[in-house]
């Protein structure tokens, strides 16, 4: 959708521009340095790091930290399995939480506001982690790819996004469907999924950046490592520096802090982390950016 | 025999008939009940861990009932005043500030005329929601430290004399989180905003210039109704959650100085409750963050209801 | 208690004295014909390991199951232990050894009759009595039967915990002063920072850092306190707060802040905080872990700096406040604080037992924690081996003489040590951290030979004297009950908060103020509770330790 809308520039409309456009590159200073800070982090050497002071460039160059990280045996394994479960867990998800979004939001569908209020209470109300982890246990998810998946298909944040879209649908579509005789599930798929495209989008980068960044599940779930996320396994190396502050013996204490990659590994794995991401996003990001901008100069 | 005539037909009970009618639809309903049944309201008797002594390697009904203990405990112990203060006063500040800057920030993010620009921009803006706190609390204990980037900015151009130990005023400490808050979570709330945007009907735009409405107009009376619905949405799904008032931020930026001013109920609840693993006082928290929470949507979506038609349910 | 554990152990000694002499391998371990299983949780929050360290334990595992027949397979934890550990237990599927469980965590295997009796097997494990001697009574229930025993315990008792700390090189050049009490520290500190007042790119020096909120309950040994506590003649307990020796403390930190050259950020610093300024030469001296001048001082100084010198590092050195008994600054708990159980689910408790006493041996210590002797291929070289201790056919053994050098020299390499597999430490299951019979050995490979390395030489020297046993003190020998546990909890947040605020009180008058604040706000969390929790536990200590 890349429409953009005409109208008369007027002074103050300039003005605004300019201030907008000010108040926007103070932000992303904001938002970006500290992003580029773990850059020039990640590339410089670890023990120089220690001396702190480092800010828009490194002071001494070095490859070490991402060889650190790239060299761990696990974890190409860990991101084929990333990967896999984001694109599972996005696809099973956005579908399903579409699906019921429409469900609670069908004009004539009787049970609706049943469906909606049984949702919207799990939201508040849940039993807490030990009975959720003995459920995973006598459900077999135990080491099982499936517990990424299953437990997380249906959210009532998501549906109630899905279905605030879906709601302003026109009727008339979904009446001459139905006077067409096409099936709930046919309508679902030839309306409303087109249609609400843009918040399925955005319900898809939400999903799907949870999946690549969850690692509380794998910890618990992913005992024998088989189903080991790349998340966790970098989580690991940012782990070296919180086991410390539970030691209290002090020669202890010591040796871990010897042991402990330096926080220049630390920027590295983040970086890892995040550019797989920012990758990824600009193909989602069309469906809700572009639309219509208001004050645009004559071509 | 047939009815004598004039009799009124005895009427079907209304889900009887939808059954039939739309069984279609409540044949796709019924995995999906099956599933929260199993993956939500089953886990649920976890909540009677409020009502015993718990203790993990015994099955809930076999330890000491205590009925109330743990929530009476918490609610008239001597801190909890100071924690629902400070629970609130932070919430708050997310309810409104925060709350209010992705939706601004979507709209002057909408006026960038150039795509490219506008993409890198709402790319880059997410960026900070990547940095976990512990990192983005470093970068920010750095920055505000006494004798850290801010200060010496401020000192070289003589804006003020001596350092100022940011981190170390408690008064502070509330506008110190909703900023950082801020920053984190702009860009990621904002997409919601912006999905909402796109699905504005280009004619009401067009119809809007023949009116005579200039940019602000268009914003105002176009864009801005439009968004309302998942504006009230949102709104009413954070009042729910106004006992929430962070956690990991207030262990990295705070310190035990501040510490009057940002201990919330879910960093007292983890410190006496979790962390000694007493289960049953941390249960009994979040049970009654649940209920309160819980009734405010209640009433928050009735007001909503009555006053316009957009509603949670 | 203590007379009925040892009697019941000594009269299942002698009865079961005559063991037959099997098969023993160089290390003296019976190697069993079956497989003996190994299959513990080690409770360590946040357990991560690095490359070489992963090679090491895989090596390790291959070479136990080669010369001992003896599988190991261990379950640790990425997120919290003690949550974990919880969930095996609510869940039923805990293994069957638990390594470092709290003291809590610990009640609920042994109240819920989950943790096995250990006192008859005890009497088979010759290693395990001489090297806990006495102090095995204090594990034993009121029937003398024993359901527990510590992860760690005994401790190197030359070995201090905390330590003031002092550039070497400074004090050198301002005449080697002696340093006999807190003023002359200050005093000697004063006098570099009149010589040295910056850096040499000209950024202002600090003359105190302070981290953990100043320590209090540790640094008040300086001043007689025992980690927080006064010892009255009585035997009862009084808090640091309420004492005259905690308020000189603080007046002491808090005249030294009004003088305006300690760091600002004292009160609020962690260790990382401080440790950038040490890095960076802008603080003069700080006070807190023995380790801490080396972490943060020439540890990184020899690396980064191209003109570094031997003597630009911090030495530790020691005090007394003139009117203090002793200096308790470390106090040594050789009882333990985390514990070892064998669960229900273990099937052959003997045989894990005997392996748990083999571990105690000094051959058992040093393959444990040293790591796989002889010849092991090196991580960072693969085609060369490199080695950290000897033993020969005969169980004869002694430390590599290379590795000895390297470590006294400073040059070891620790990242390099976790191929031997034994620096995690994943394979105790008890740990003895004193020393050998010899004198000379003991777990920690750093940690030896004190008298041939200049610098711990230094060390050994200021800081005897404030190093004291502390097991009657911190051991806690009496259940804490959840008012008690409230009560700890909530006093040690109410210093948290208000102790800074004395510390940094501008004027005599705000410093009386925020000192009766910080009594009465650790009073009202529960002070009393605690302390009689204390008082009670301290001379029920001595009871035991008396028989």
């Amino acid at each position: 959708m890349r429409k953009v809308y005409y109208i008369k520039q007027t002074p103050s409309g300039r003005v605004f521009d300019a201030v907008n456009g000010i108040v926007i590159a103070l932000l992303m200073f904001l938002m970006i340095y500290p992003f580029w800070n773990m850059l020039v982090l990640s590339f410089n050497d670890g023990t120089d790091a220690l001396l702190g002071k480092l800010y828009f460039w490194p002071r001494v160059w070095t490859l070490s930290n991402y060889e650190y990280v790239f060299k761990n045996r696990d974890l190409l394994h860990g991101a084929l399995v990333s990967v896999l479960r984001v694109v599972v867990g996005t696809v099973t998800g956005v579908i399903c939480n579409a699906l019921l979004g429409y469900i609670v939001s069908c004009r004539q569908f009787y049970g609706r506001k049943f469906m909606r209020i049984l949702f919207i209470i799990t939201m508040y109300f849940g039993g807490g982690l030990i009975p959720t982890y003995l459920l995973m246990l006598e459900l077999g998810f135990m080491n099982n790819f499936l517990v990424y998946i299953i437990p997380g298909l249906f959210s009532c944040y998501y549906m109630l996004l899905a279905s605030s879209y879906i709601q302003n649908i026109p009727e008339a579509l979904f009446e001459s469907a139905r006077i067409d005789g096409a099936s709930e599930l046919k309508t679902f798929v030839r309306i409303v999924v087109p249609l609400a495209m843009p918040m399925l989008a955005c319900i898809a980068v939400y999903i799907g950046v949870g999946h690549w960044n969850s690692w509380f599940d794998v910890s618990l779930y992913s005992r024998d490592g088989t189903w080991d996320t790349l998340q966790i396994i970098l989580y690991r190396l940012l782990n070296q520096a919180n086991a410390k502050a539970d030691i209290t013996n002090q020669q202890q204490l010591y040796m871990s802090m010897r042991t402990i990659q330096p926080e220049t590994v630390r920027a590295a794995t983040t970086v890892v982390v995040v550019v797989p991401i920012v990758f990824i996003y600009p193909f989602f990001q069309r469906y809700f950016v572009g639309g219509i901008t208001l004050g645009a100069v004559k071509g | 025999m047939n009815a004598p005539a004039g009799a009124i037909r005895k009427k079907r009970h209304p889900f009887l008939q939808s059954l039939v009618k739309q069984r279609e639809m409540w044949l796709l309903c019924v995995p999906i009940i099956v599933w929260v049944a199993v993956f939500c309201y089953y886990p649920m008797y976890g909540l009677l861990m409020a009502f015993v002594d718990y203790v993990p390697g015994r099955e809930i009904w076999e330890c000491d009932f205590v009925g109330l203990k743990y929530f009476a405990r918490f609610i008239t112990g001597n801190d909890f005043p100071r924690l629902l203060r400070n629970t609130l006063a932070m919430s708050g500040l997310s309810l409104t500030v925060g709350f209010v800057c992705p939706i601004l920030f979507a709209f002057m993010l909408n006026e960038l005329g150039n795509l490219k620009i506008k993409k890198f921009v709402q790319t880059a803006s997410y960026l900070p929601h990547f940095i976990s706190w512990v990192v983005a609390g470093a970068m920010v204990t750095q920055l505000l430290a006494t004798d850290g980037v801010l200060n010496d900015l401020l000192l070289a151009t003589g804006l003020i004399d001596e350092p100022i130990s940011y981190l170390q005023k408690g008064e502070w400490y509330w506008g110190l989180y909703t900023v950082i808050n801020i920053w984190k979570g702009l860009g990621w709330s904002t997409i919601i905003y912006l999905s909402a945007m796109s699905g504005v009907d280009e004619e009401l735009y067009q119809a809007g210039v023949i009116d005579g409405l200039g940019r602000l107009g268009l914003a105002r009376h176009i864009t801005l109704p439009t968004l309302v619905p998942t504006i009230v949405l949102l709104w009413i799904m954070n009042v729910g959650n106004i006992l929430t008032a962070g956690f990991d931020q207030h262990l990295i930026i705070g310190n035990t100085i501040t510490q009057r001013y940002w201990d919330v109920i879910d960093t007292y609840s983890y410190r006496y409750g979790v962390q000694q693993g007493y289960y049953s006082m941390g249960t009994a928290v979040s049970f009654m963050k649940a209920l309160v929470g819980f009734v405010l949507v209640l009433v928050t979506n009735f007001i909503a209801r009555r006053a316009s038609d957009v509603a949670l349910f | 208690m203590l007379k009925k554990a040892l009697a019941l152990v000594m009269a299942l000694s002698l009865a079961l004295g005559a063991a037959a002499m099997a098969e023993e391998n160089a290390f003296g371990w019976n190697v069993p014909e079956e497989t003996l299983r190994i299959y513990s949780f080690y409770n360590s929050s946040n357990f991560a390991t690095g490359e070489e360290q992963d090679l090491g334990i895989e090596n390790m595992k291959a070479y136990m199951l080669e010369n001992f027949n003896v599988e190991y397979e261990i379950i640790t934890t990425d997120g919290d232990a003690d949550e974990q550990l919880n969930l095996m237990l609510a869940s039923d599927t805990y293994p069957d050894i638990i390594v470092g469980a709290s003291t809590i965590n610990r009640q609920k295997f042994v109240d819920q009759g989950r943790a096995v009796d250990l006192t008859d097997y005890i009497a088979n494990c010759p290693n395990l009595q001489h090297r806990m001697g006495d102090m095995l009574g204090l594990y034993a229930d009121e029937d003398g039967r024993i359901y527990y025993l510590p992860t760690s315990f005994s401790n190197l008792m030359d070995l201090p915990d905390y330590s003031a700390h002092i550039r070497y090189d400074e004090w050198t050049e301002i005449g080697s002063p002696e340093i006999n009490t807190p003023e002359d520290w200050y005093n000697a500190i004063m006098a570099i920072y009149e010589l040295h007042p910056t850096t040499d790119e000209g950024e202002q020096r600090y003359t105190l850092g302070l981290y953990d909120q100043g320590m209090p309950e540790y640094l008040g040994g300086y001043w007689g306190l025992q980690q927080g506590w006064k010892v009255n003649d009585d035997n009862t307990l009084t808090y640091w707060t309420h004492t005259d020796e905690g308020k000189k403390m603080a007046a002491f930190f808090n005249s030294w802040w009004r003088t305006g050259t300690m760091d600002p950020d004292s009160m609020t610093n962690a260790w990382d905080d401080l440790r950038t300024k040490i890095s960076q030469e802008r603080v003069i001296a700080m006070i807190g872990g023995w380790w801490i001048g080396y972490n943060a001082g020439h540890e990184i100084w020899s690396l980064t700096d191209e003109d570094w010198y031997e003597e630009k590092r911090f030495i530790q050195v020691g005090f007394k406040d003139e009117d203090a008994e002793n200096a308790y600054v470390t106090m040594k708990n050789n009882a333990g604080g985390s514990w070892t159980i064998i669960t229900d689910k273990c099937e052959n408790v003997e045989g894990v037992m005997q392996w748990l006493d083999f571990t105690l041996s000094d051959k058992g210590i040093a393959l444990v924690n040293w790591g796989i002797p002889n010849e092991v291929q090196s991580y960072k070289n693969p085609d060369e081996t490199v080695c950290i201790w000897e033993l020969n056919d005969d169980g004869t053994w002694k430390f590599n003489d290379t590795a000895k050098q390297e470590l006294i020299d400073e040059v070891w390499d620790y990242n390099e040590e976790g191929v031997f597999g034994g620096n995690t430490g994943i394979f105790k299951l008890t740990s003895y951290q004193g020393r050998f019979d010899d004198g000379v050995h003991c777990l920690w490979a750093n940690q030896m030979w004190y008298s041939e390395n200049k610098w711990k030489g230094i060390m050994f020297e200021n800081m005897d004297g404030t190093i004291f046993d502390g097991t009657a003190l911190l051991y806690e020998s009496l259940e804490m009950d959840e008012d008690v546990t409230f009560a700890k909890t909530a006093v040690a947040d109410a210093w948290k908060q208000y102790y800074p605020l004395v510390i940094m009180a501008d004027t005599d008058d705000a410093f009386e103020a925020a000192w009766a604040d910080l009594q009465m706000a650790v009073e009202s969390a529960g002070l009393e509770t605690y302390a009689q929790y204390r008082t009670e536990n301290y001379q029920h200590n001595l009871e035991l330790m008396a028989e």
